[in-house]
């Protein structure tokens, strides 16, 4: 058995570093909550229908498509060919953050439409990186994984409801997933889809518990004295609220809520101030539509395929499904609205930062190919951002001179 | 007497925490911290002063 390196510890990683650890361990992390995140969408919201997810499914399709057909063509046949799916990545916290600035100037159903959007986006990316940049696969670490997750799919068919077993199973499959060659954050989405969305306690039981823990608790309200809060038996029944509150929200939910903060305000800053740190030994660096040199058009190919691809990918696509009546237009946008929010899908930044340092890893010119990268992508996803929202205020304005 | 000090500091306390709740769940906030993180990750990488330690430090083995 080998680490990606050839070597193995059983204790830690072999050659583990920070930037590793960060990039192989905290990140599964944030992708356990995208995981999450994507199963409830599917389950309950945006997704949760053919009709409403159709549109955005298509839109991410055609985001993914474009952006890295317009890489391909730029760098087709050279060593920076590999990194074609940098492009392809939406950022969800950038452009609802852009979104939320904009404030009433986009439509509602244009703001679910490009959240559902990257969640979709998210799923394509986790399973371009699963596929197309993982490392050599070791087949029977892989068969291995495959069963300690069907282990953990029988626990939780038979109702285990104890959060360290999946914990446990989840180091178990982090481990073989980083010494079978597959990226071992895919771990954190196979057991986000692991973990039990059913909650203990069904509705009926739920409220017809709390009814009754409730009239307990007034009952005894003034057995004593009125100003001693909570008194003995209400510590009971308060105790019993609580239990009965909690087994009434399903695992998935308490673990993602439990671990947003810490991914949005931890993780994800960690991640930025580890990876977005490029050393620019001049200022030629910043010239990305130079494809002169050793990184080729890497820099051309990702700024023009989030700044191009991604909102004529999403644009036509959407437009061929609403053509076809296949889907409908959201409510209350127009096209040129529409194309405007697509120019927000460009904003690439975590994730495409995060398939970039797996892009070019047997190139000999890895770490310049990569830095080139990282500066298209800022430089891109400010660029789609500063283009988008110009396009959202000056489309609204004449959406509401015309009305 | 004692009390009345620790009362103050709890409420400022509360009132801090109250604060940064609101700030931090206003949808703008995570893509303004990301992009400080990024502004400083820039200039960790890039001054003289810092840039050798910023990268040894990613570097470090564990």
């Amino acid at each position: 058995m080998k680490s990606p390196d050839g070597r193995v510890d059983w204790l830690f990683p072999h050659g583990m570093t920070i930037e590793k650890l960060i990039n192989d361990v905290l990140m599964v992390v944030f992708f356990f909550t995208v995981g999450l995140e994507i199963k409830r969408e599917v389950a309950h919201g945006e997704l949760s229908s053919v009709k409403k997810a159709l549109l955005p499914v298509i839109a991410a399709f055609g985001g993914v498509i474009m952006p890295a057909v317009i890489y391909t063509l730029v760098n087709r046949g050279t060593m920076a060919a590999s990194g074609w799916g940098i492009p392809t990545a939406t950022d969800i916290a950038f452009a609802v953050c852009i979104l939320s600035v904009l404030g009433d100037r986009v439509p509602v159903s244009l703001k679910v439409f490009l959240t559902a959007l990257a969640i979709a986006d998210d799923l394509i990316a986790i399973l371009v990186v699963a596929f197309f940049y993982g490392g050599h696969i070791n087949l029977l670490l892989l068969v291995i994984s495959i069963v300690v997750i069907f282990v953990a799919w029988l626990f939780k068919y038979f109702g285990q409801k104890h959060v360290w077993v999946y914990l446990m199973l989840a180091v178990m499959v982090w481990i073989l997933f980083y010494y079978s060659g597959i990226h071992a954050t895919m771990s954190g989405v196979v057991m986000a889809f692991i973990i039990p969305s059913k909650a203990r306690y069904e509705r009926p039981y739920v409220l017809h518990k709390i009814r009754f823990f409730s009239q307990k608790l007034l009952s005894y309200d003034q057995i004593d004295d009125e100003t001693m809060f909570p008194n003995g038996p209400q510590r009971h029944f308060l105790r019993r609220i609580h239990k009965t509150a909690y087994g009434s929200l399903d695992m998935s939910y308490r673990v993602e809520h439990a671990l947003s903060p810490w991914v949005n305000f931890v993780i994800m800053p960690i991640f930025a101030l580890a990876n977005a740190g490029v050393e620019i030994p001049d200022l030629s660096y910043f010239n990305i539509f130079s494809t002169a040199g050793v990184t080729g058009g890497v820099g051309l190919g990702i700024f023009l395929g989030l700044v191009l691809g991604k909102p004529l990918g999403i644009t036509l696509f959407s437009f061929a499904a609403i053509k076809s009546r296949l889907c409908e237009m959201p409510e209350k946008a127009g096209w040129a609205m529409f194309f405007a929010v697509a120019c927000l899908g460009g904003i690439g930044f975590t994730m495409s930062i995060f398939v970039d340092t797996l892009s070019f890893q047997d190139v000999a010119v890895a770490e310049q190919m990569q830095n080139a990268g990282k500066i298209a992508i800022l430089v891109g996803s400010l660029a789609a951002g500063i283009l988008g929202s110009l396009l959202i205020t000056v489309v609204s304005k004449s959406d509401r001179q015309r009305d | 007497m004692k009390l009345i000090p620790i009362y103050t500091w709890n409420r400022s306390v509360l009132e801090f925490n109250r604060k940064r709740d609101r700030i931090t769940r206003q949808p703008w906030f995570q893509g303004v911290l990301l992009l400080l993180c990024v502004i400083v990750a820039m200039l960790l990488a890039n001054l003289p002063v810092v840039s050798a330690y910023y990268h040894a430090f990613l570097e470090t083995s564990i």
